[in-house]
């Protein structure tokens, strides 16, 4: 039974994936994202991971589509006939690729073998049983069914530090846009404003006093 | 105290200096907006930042981290290179501290100080997450640096294609790092090594071959070598001098230490499949690099892509240092590592590359950039120290003794040739003669150079005045290329300690908690 289902939102899926990369419409086909986006996270609770499942959701769905949508429309002609059209060697160039990594893929999941202790990924089904745990370590059934207290622990306590650097990241990748999106006068090459002096509209001549008295042009000495 | 929390703590400590430097910089990106202060103001901000940044570095030399547990180590490798990455900063700073107008200058600085925190996590980092982290700490900041000091066509073309390259690449090692993450279900790097070393057989090995190929292609982009080279000349040409400085020297340092930590670290060893494979890739992205870097750089003219291809053959001789580090094991005593040659490398390289790069810089006037190689003519007569000191640099590049530059390809060869390995000895042999006859093609163009300022008039002569803090880091780099040329025990006893400890697992006395949390869940 569950079974099916899964073949049946898999089909689904497949043909979301198919339609995303066939539209010719920037708009339909991440629209199309979306609803693979979606199906991913059908899958994850198939294979009884609800917490997956939920932050799918809110990160590809909530976040990443929509900043994509608002990607294509603020800075996209979305009737776009040229954009999505690529040549067939391109076409035959991608495709190609594509196969190459369903293959790296596909090879990886058939080919791994278990171990006495821990059977092979084919071969788990549903949840782990009960387990005796252990003093002050999860058993893999904890883990599993508390999966949103499990990640959060972990992410508060053993990779607290690459977690508070991932959000930093985010912080410098928006001030950075900002600095570059900011208009300072013109956007004059460096070269005209050197010659200036340095001065520009919003940074009047005595404000940068030494920008003056030290424009390489005006000192001709002939050695340092 | 909960012993998940100390070990947390004791990391919080080791990744002090980070946290000042990543705090101050964001700081300084922020104030921007709202102080009005003059270039050479922010830069010296930058510069106190760097000086703090090092002092708590300092203070937390001594502290240990519990290996099996912690997301960072503080072990030789991770203390002097972030030391490094320190004083390299500095020199950056002076680089650029007059080359950006005042509205920008303190994105400009801000932006630098979180690339160098980025670059000191890599060489602390313990754990696939935080590496992968860290590695991006230094890739974004890149990409606003490469567009904020200068707008223009070219500028803008550049920035471009670093971006698009380096996300595919980043994408490449997420993909690698993803597997080595399925070889063993331990995203901890030490633990990670000790199990691919200790256990007797480990499951799925075709994993790591995998993890090895697309580890090293996402890293390849990032120290400039073949095949994912070619963006090098095009982005270095395209941006300003100072940005080809930072370009040629920050992305092949973390490239370099990331390989170190994650690939030749943990799937390296004696007789393990995995680490034959990467031998074999090193191999040939070496010997493809080194040879590709020097012939094509006999044919240019203009000085960065000069500098660019000059760089891609660095990256090949610095893979001959990981073709030979991917089958060093613990315990061995060869005459040198291959980390140990990599370590010593980079230092020698940073030198001599942002030294060179700094005159550069410093010679460019407001109505005439230094572009190609006649633009030094007669630099020997207008500028006689500079020439010295350029000099310094292009026979250090070249591999002349007794400059620092001829140390790190001295240990680089040495140790692909004592690294004991029958099999591939043959292999080893051979790619030390590429290597030697790459050295020799390139003494070359960096003699021609030095042809040009010394024997060469020039029809209008430089009349540029070196700003002093450009002309300190040019100072400090030529001497310390010298220093360590003449005297390289105390460096080369760094790097050999520093390559000693990034390959130790150490013994388990208690179960090492990262490694038992995981598997035992298995059970």
């Amino acid at each position: 039974m569950i079974q099916s289902i899964f073949l049946l939102f898999s089909a689904i899926g497949l043909m979301a994936a198919l339609g995303t990369v066939l539209s010719r419409n920037l708009v339909r086909a991440a629209l199309w994202l979306v609803a693979f986006f979606f199906i991913i996270a059908v899958q994850f609770v198939l294979l009884e991971a609800e917490f997956l499942a939920a932050i799918q959701v809110l990160v590809y769905i909530g976040a990443v589509a929509i900043l994509l949508l608002f990607g294509i429309m603020l800075t996209r002609n979305i009737q776009g006939d040229e954009t999505t059209s690529a040549s067939l060697n391109t076409k035959l160039i991608f495709g190609a690729l594509g196969l190459a990594l369903f293959a790296v893929l596909a090879t990886a999941i058939v080919s791994h073998k278990g171990t006495p202790e821990r059977p092979a990924w084919s071969k788990i089904q549903g949840r782990p049983d009960d387990e005796a745990g252990r003093d002050g370590v999860l058993t893999r059934k904890d883990t599993i069914n508390n999966m949103a207290k499990t990640v959060g622990d972990e992410m508060m306590t053993r990779f607290v530090i690459p977690f508070e650097i991932a959000g930093l990241l985010l912080t410098v990748a928006l001030v950075g846009a900002v600095a570059l999106a900011r208009q300072v006068g013109a956007d004059e090459p460096i070269d005209r404003v050197r010659k200036a002096g340095f001065t520009r509209d919003d940074a009047p001549a005595n404000g940068s006093p030494e920008g003056v008295a030290e424009a390489p042009g005006a000192v001709a000495s002939p050695s340092h | 105290m909960d012993p998940t929390l100390a070990v947390l703590s004791r990391a919080l400590l080791i990744v002090l200096p980070e946290a000042l430097m990543l705090l101050l910089g964001t700081a300084l990106l922020t104030a921007g907006a709202f102080v009005k202060l003059s270039r050479r103001t922010w830069c010296a901000l930058a510069v106190a930042t760097v000086a703090i940044a090092a002092a708590t570095l300092f203070s937390i030399w001594n502290d240990r981290a519990d290996v099996y547990a912690s997301v960072v180590l503080n072990d030789t490798l991770s203390r002097y290179a972030r030391l490094g990455f320190l004083f390299f900063t500095l020199v950056i700073l002076a680089t650029a501290h007059d080359q950006v107008e005042d509205s920008r200058a303190s994105d400009l600085f801000g932006t630098i100080l979180i690339l160098s925190a980025g670059s000191m996590l890599v060489a602390a980092a313990n754990d696939l997450i935080l590496m992968f982290v860290a590695l991006e700490l230094v890739s974004i900041p890149t990409y606003l640096l490469l567009y904020l000091p200068r707008r223009d066509e070219r500028t803008r073309e550049a920035a471009t294609k670093y971006f698009f390259l380096s996300i595919f690449s980043s994408g490449l090692l997420l993909f690698g790092m993803a597997y080595l993450y399925g070889l063993s279900g331990m995203s901890n790097l030490k633990a990670l090594g000790f199990a691919a070393r200790f256990v007797p057989e480990v499951p799925n090995i075709q994993f790591g071959l995998i993890a090895v190929v697309f580890v090293l292609a996402g890293l390849a982009f990032r120290v400039a070598a073949v095949p994912l080279h070619f963006y090098a000349p095009d982005v270095y040409e395209g941006s300003p001098a100072f940005m080809a400085a930072l370009l040629s020297w920050v992305p092949k340092g973390i490239g370099m230490i990331a390989i170190i930590r994650v690939l030749t670290s943990t799937v390296g060893g004696l007789n393990s499949p995995v680490a034959d494979k990467g031998f074999l890739l090193a191999w040939v992205i070496a010997a493809a690099s080194m040879t590709l870097g020097n012939t094509v750089a006999l044919l240019q003219n203009n000085l960065k892509r000069l500098f660019a291809y000059s760089s891609i053959a660095h990256a090949g001789y610095m893979m001959t240092g990981v073709a030979a580090a991917f089958h060093n094991t613990q315990g061995s005593l060869p005459l040198a590592f291959g980390a140990e040659g990599i370590l010593l490398y980079l230092l020698a390289y940073g030198l001599m590359t942002l030294g060179a790069f700094a005159i550069i810089v410093a010679l460019g006037g407001p109505d005439r950039e230094i572009a190609t190689v006649d633009d030094l003519n007669g630099l020997a007569k207008s500028h006689p120290r500079t020439a010295v000191a350029m000099t310094v640099f292009l026979f250090s590049l070249a591999g002349i003794p007794p400059l620092a530059g001829f140390w790190g390809k001295y240990q680089i060869f040495a140790s692909a040739l004592s690294s004991i390995n029958d099999d591939y000895a043959r292999s080893y042999q051979y790619l030390v003669v590429i290597g030697l006859l790459n050295a020799a093609i390139g003494a070359y163009y960096y003699l021609r150079i030095i042809v040009a300022m010394y024997f060469k008039t020039a029809d209008q002569a430089l009349t540029t005045k070196i700003a002093w803090p450009t002309g300190a880091a040019i100072v400090a780099c030529a001497l310390l290329t010298i220093g360590f040329g003449v005297y390289p025990s105390p460096t080369c006893n760094v790097t050999r300690r520093a390559a000693i400890e990034a390959i130790r697992s150490p013994e388990v006395t208690a179960a090492p908690r990262t490694a038992t949390r995981v598997v035992d869940r298995s059970n």
